[in-house]
């Protein structure tokens, strides 16, 4: 498990993760998960799918999964493995025909373009893809139409540059895109606290923000923000704390799975 | 109890199967009408065209199954997404018929001008207007569910009790007549008020 798109640390196994954090739990806070495969180098599909099936099998939320989409194989291993939706970042520029492809094969509402983006020295914001090292020439505008030509359901926007640094989204990204965008738009980079997440929902053409910042993993993280958002009035699903406790094993079947910490 | 997750083929079932098991309900997943007799509770899922499902109905030889289940045996059958589509009359997503266990049309969500909300309609919604009671116990006045679909009913008929939502147009997000449960959202993705919700389903017995 890696912590951070683009300053990766590593943490720990999957298993690691359930135990410690008792990711089950840190779940029931959030609206949807996504589920990435980061590897830089080979790539063991088959573990990762399984890590996500087992993450699948725990946590009763949409889930987006990505990293090497680049096939169709890769794309049907990730849908039986429990995916709702599909991330994908590099074949939108190497091979869009795959991505129209796997938009009409599985509904474009499963497809979600990753958008990664820096500031150049002349204070540009510039789309990257391959794990940001190389440069989409065409102006960020213009890449996001591309994309929704190419299958794009949603589009998932992440600040390179705020990456990390738990210090605030970069909003003023919106303003590059037209207002009439067809496609949800979920920002992710720069997440530290409550007020972040909040000040990203109060704009318009914002419709989900993200966070991948482990600080955010700890203990009741989620669900405490998710009381502050709610007091802001902001419109959210309202979960019940400890129903999951009085439903499972409710029907005495005994869970398929084992217990959990 | 034994609940039968009628596969057709078009979705995954497994967050669903998960569901079931977290919930401690034994369960067998299978396209064989011949399942059903000994079915305590049936669950027809699916995610997808509906002619593509309608048509392995037919190939499995599962209408007949479906409908002596439900309308003979009067056995608690829940229609999940695609699923409460197929237990209905049709749908203008395709040209062959529904089960017809219920009655109504499902249309297209037409994206209004100058609107916000976009169709297909992905994402968390509030649903509203149902009695506590049945499928909908122990939910409050609104309940929300996750919700990923471009064809929805408007209305169904007097004497189920209903929930409906709004996106785009009011439609009926899920309804409960007697034995036949329909849902357009997926309870599986609802964290814990869609285990509540299959964990009602799976209370009823007649």
């Amino acid at each position: 498990m890696l912590s951070r798109n683009f300053r990766l640390q590593g943490i720990g196994s999957i298993d690691w993760l359930f135990d410690n954090y008792d990711f089950a739990k840190v779940s029931r806070g959030l609206d949807e998960l996504m589920v990435l495969d980061v590897s830089r180098g080979d790539r063991n599909s088959e573990r990762f799918a399984n890590a996500v099936q087992h993450i699948a099998g725990r946590c009763f939320i949409p889930m987006t999964v990505g990293g090497g989409v680049r096939s169709l194989g890769i794309a049907q291993l990730y849908m039986r493995s429990g995916a709702d939706k599909l991330l994908i970042n590099s074949a939108f520029r190497d091979d869009p025909a795959l991505c129209r492809s796997l938009a009409a094969q599985f509904g474009r509402q499963c497809i979600v373009a990753g958008v990664d983006y820096r500031r150049t020295p002349q204070n540009a914001r510039c789309v990257m893809t391959d794990n940001g090292s190389k440069e989409v020439s065409m102006s960020l505008s213009k890449w996001v139409n591309t994309l929704q030509r190419s299958g794009a359901g949603e589009i998932l926007l992440q600040s390179i540059d705020q990456d990390g640094t738990g210090t605030g989204l970069d909003l003023a990204v919106l303003d590059e895109l037209h207002k009439s965008s067809e496609s949800p738009c979920i920002l992710m980079g720069g997440v530290g606290k409550a007020s972040h997440i909040i000040d990203g929902l109060l704009h318009p053409m914002v419709d989900a923000v993200a966070t991948a910042n482990l600080l955010n993993f700890i203990g009741s993280a989620f669900p405490d923000v998710r009381r502050t958002i709610l007091a802001k009035g902001i419109e959210m699903a309202h979960w019940v704390d400890d129903e999951y406790a009085l439903l499972r094993g409710k029907f005495g079947g005994g869970a398929e799975f084992p217990a959990r910490r | 109890m034994r609940v039968v997750i009628v596969d057709l083929g078009v979705g995954n079932i497994q967050s669903l199967a998960s569901a079931l098991a977290y919930l401690g309900a034994p369960y067998l997943v299978s396209d064989d009408p011949g399942t059903l007799p000994t079915a305590t509770h049936v669950i027809l899922p699916g995610v997808g065209a509906f002619d593509p499902a309608m048509a392995r109905i037919a190939e499995r030889s599962l209408a007949e199954a479906l409908r002596t289940y439900a309308n003979e045996s009067k056995r608690p059958l829940l229609g999940v997404c695609l699923g409460m589509q197929l237990l209905c009359t049709g749908s203008e997503e395709g040209s062959l018929p529904g089960l017809g266990l219920i009655p109504g049309r499902f249309v297209r969500l037409e994206p209004r001008p100058g609107s916000t909300q976009k169709v297909p309609h992905v994402g968390f919604a509030p649903t509203y207007g149902f009695a506590q009671t049945g499928l909908f116990d122990g939910f409050g006045a609104q309940a929300y569910f996750y919700f990923t679909h471009s064809y929805a009913l408007p209305e169904i008929e007097v004497g189920c009790n209903v929930a409906m939502c709004d996106h785009v147009r009011p439609f009926v997000a899920g309804f409960q007549r007697e034995n036949i449960f329909g849902v357009q959202f997926h309870p599986e993705k609802s964290q814990s008020a869609g285990l509540r919700l299959i964990s009602n389903f799976l209370e009823s017995t007649l």
